[in-house]
């Protein structure tokens, strides 16, 4: 930019400009003139690279600028916080569908926002849960090497779960000790918060926590005094360290639905699986990961689709139809949809099949159907050769005398068929839910 | 229809998506048909109306190979027809 030769604002400089021959005054205005016209012709060039990203693109920087205009949210009371907080829940909550694209970094980044405000373990632990069971189930769609995206599984547990223990530590398995004991083998630095000079014992039995129980029933009713209460809490915080630990919930989970995935157990075993800490849940992860694998094809995308509706996140928003429905199309052209990413997108119909059934929804539905007759009426009335009527029949016969099989199967050996009409539905309930675009995503300006 | 998937959808949408798949799938037929030389439309008849299974996906796979792309084609044609119809 050309450097400015006069300050206006500055009174001394009016009269300088004032002062000037008129040819050299008209030379100074065009030349502010053509500065101008560089400065919008720049602005408008980055605002149209922006509408020219590609989808993906757009739908990473769409999130990241939520994500920083969350950031942006002032913190300084517990209402503030609290409402940051949500704002950012509801926002990976949108991004999640999205993870893979930018390898989950943004949606990290979003939880990092809370981890900083907030260091209440549960809400971490249940959103890191949903995060990395999504990981999983995006897993095939996600556009990485299959060792950087367990990579990326176990580094994002370790960030959101905490790391491995280390060895001494680890809670023995039921096999491993006798029957009605548990051990923990070390006193100092377990997860737990107890205190040195805590008069629980850290070798403790069952008959130990039932007898503290009892204490605590007693202790309640004869208004407990402060070291009383203290062995409650104290008491609570070591049966949920042994009873639940949600890292190895978490990473059982992730295995198996990885094998659902149809991703050989040598891939993540070592990552993943054997990050499990009690041998129990190893043990009986490993076996439900093989019975997984010696399923067929068939079976273990039903298996994926069924966990996927259980666990997995759902986008909400017509963006992300128009994104799925560019996806469908570009491969349909090609050779079919991959068993696992068509249970990603049943699981993605499923949902919206539930928003088609509210009021407006339903009006949109009744307005559709009409369209659609009329333009049905219209092409029954068109004359269509017998041998194209008689091939229609044939391919749909094929259908339905196999309904297991995909149509098309003989002509393209893919899943043509299928993809089309996941099209269909997508572009339908599209239709129905249309009423978002892109800027109506904006999270913080609708609060 | 697969199955699983159609079991997923409420009954209105299943109906309307069977219907549009089937004037997209007549409609690709069509728009090949069409396209084939004289000899050929005849030999099609021929087969899809007497011929064997065995004939019938012969020709498919041999006439047909496009068919695929075409519908694809003709699924994103009728969305718009819908998109803008009044």
């Amino acid at each position: 930019m050309m450097e400015e030769k006069f300050d206006f604002s500055k009174a001394e400089d009016q009269k300088e400009f004032e002062g000037l021959p008129s040819e050299e005054k008209k030379e100074i205005i065009e030349e502010a003139h053509l500065e101008a016209e560089e400065i919008n012709k720049s602005r408008d060039e980055k605002i149209s690279e922006k509408e020219k990203l590609p989808e993906k693109e757009k739908i990473i920087d769409h999130f990241k600028t939520e994500l920083l205009k969350i950031k942006d949210i002032k913190q300084n009371t517990g209402r503030q916080k609290a409402f940051k907080i949500n704002t950012c829940l509801e926002l990976i909550n949108h991004w999640l569908p999205f993870g893979n694209l930018d390898n989950f970094e943004g949606i990290q980044e979003g939880l990092s926002v809370i981890k900083e405000i907030n260091h209440d373990n549960k809400m971490i632990l249940q959103a890191g849960e949903d995060i990395v069971n999504e990981m999983a189930f995006q897993f095939r769609e996600w556009n990485e090497d299959e060792s950087v995206k367990i990579k990326i599984i176990r580094d994002f547990i370790n960030f959101a779960m905490g790391g491995k223990k280390p060895e001494k530590q680890k809670i023995k398995g039921p096999s491993e000790i006798a029957p009605g004991q548990i051990q923990i083998e070390k006193k100092e630095e377990t997860k737990t918060n107890i205190r040195k000079d805590s008069p629980i014992k850290l070798n403790i039995t069952y008959e130990d926590i039932e007898r503290i129980k009892k204490e605590m029933k007693e202790a309640k009713k004869a208004k407990a005094d402060k070291e009383q209460i203290w062995i409650i809490k104290e008491t609570k915080t070591l049966l949920s360290y042994i009873f639940d630990d949600k890292r190895d919930k978490t990473l059982s989970s992730v295995s198996q639905i990885l094998a659902m995935a149809g991703v050989n157990y040598k891939k993540f075993q070592p990552l993943i699986t054997d990050e499990i800490e009690s041998q129990n849940t190893h043990n009986t992860t490993l076996k439900t990961v093989f019975n997984i694998e010696e399923k067929t094809k068939e079976e273990r995308l039903n298996l994926f689709i069924q966990e996927k509706m259980k666990k997995g996140a759902l986008p909400a928003l017509p963006l992300k139809i128009e994104f799925y429905e560019k996806q469908i199309i570009e491969k349909l052209t090609k050779e079919g949809l991959d068993p696992e990413e068509i249970a990603t997108l049943l699981a993605v119909i499923e949902e919206y099949g539930k928003c088609a059934k509210d009021e407006k929804s339903a009006e949109r539905m009744k307005k559709l159907k009409e369209k659609i007759e009329t333009i049905i009426k219209k092409e029954k009335e068109e004359e269509t050769p017998e041998a194209v009527i008689q091939a229609k029949e044939f391919i749909k016969g094929k259908e339905e005398k196999d309904k297991k099989e995909p149509i098309w199967k003989g002509v393209t050996g893919g899943m043509i068929g299928f993809s089309l009409l996941l099209f269909l539905i997508l572009f339908l309930l599209g239709e129905i839910k249309l009423t978002e675009k892109l800027s109506g995503l904006d999270i913080i300006s609708k609060k | 229809m697969h199955k699983i998937f159609l079991n997923l959808l409420p009954p209105e949408l299943k109906n309307i998506a069977s219907d549009l798949y089937d004037i997209i799938l007549e409609r690709s037929l069509t728009r090949t048909y069409q396209n084939l030389d004289e000899q050929t439309k005849a030999k099609m008849a021929d087969i899809f109306n007497s011929g064997a299974d065995g004939e019938k996906n012969a020709f498919l796979n041999e006439y047909l190979k496009d068919l695929p792309a075409i519908m694809a084609e003709e699924a994103k044609k009728l969305a718009e027809e819908i998109k803008t119809k009044e």
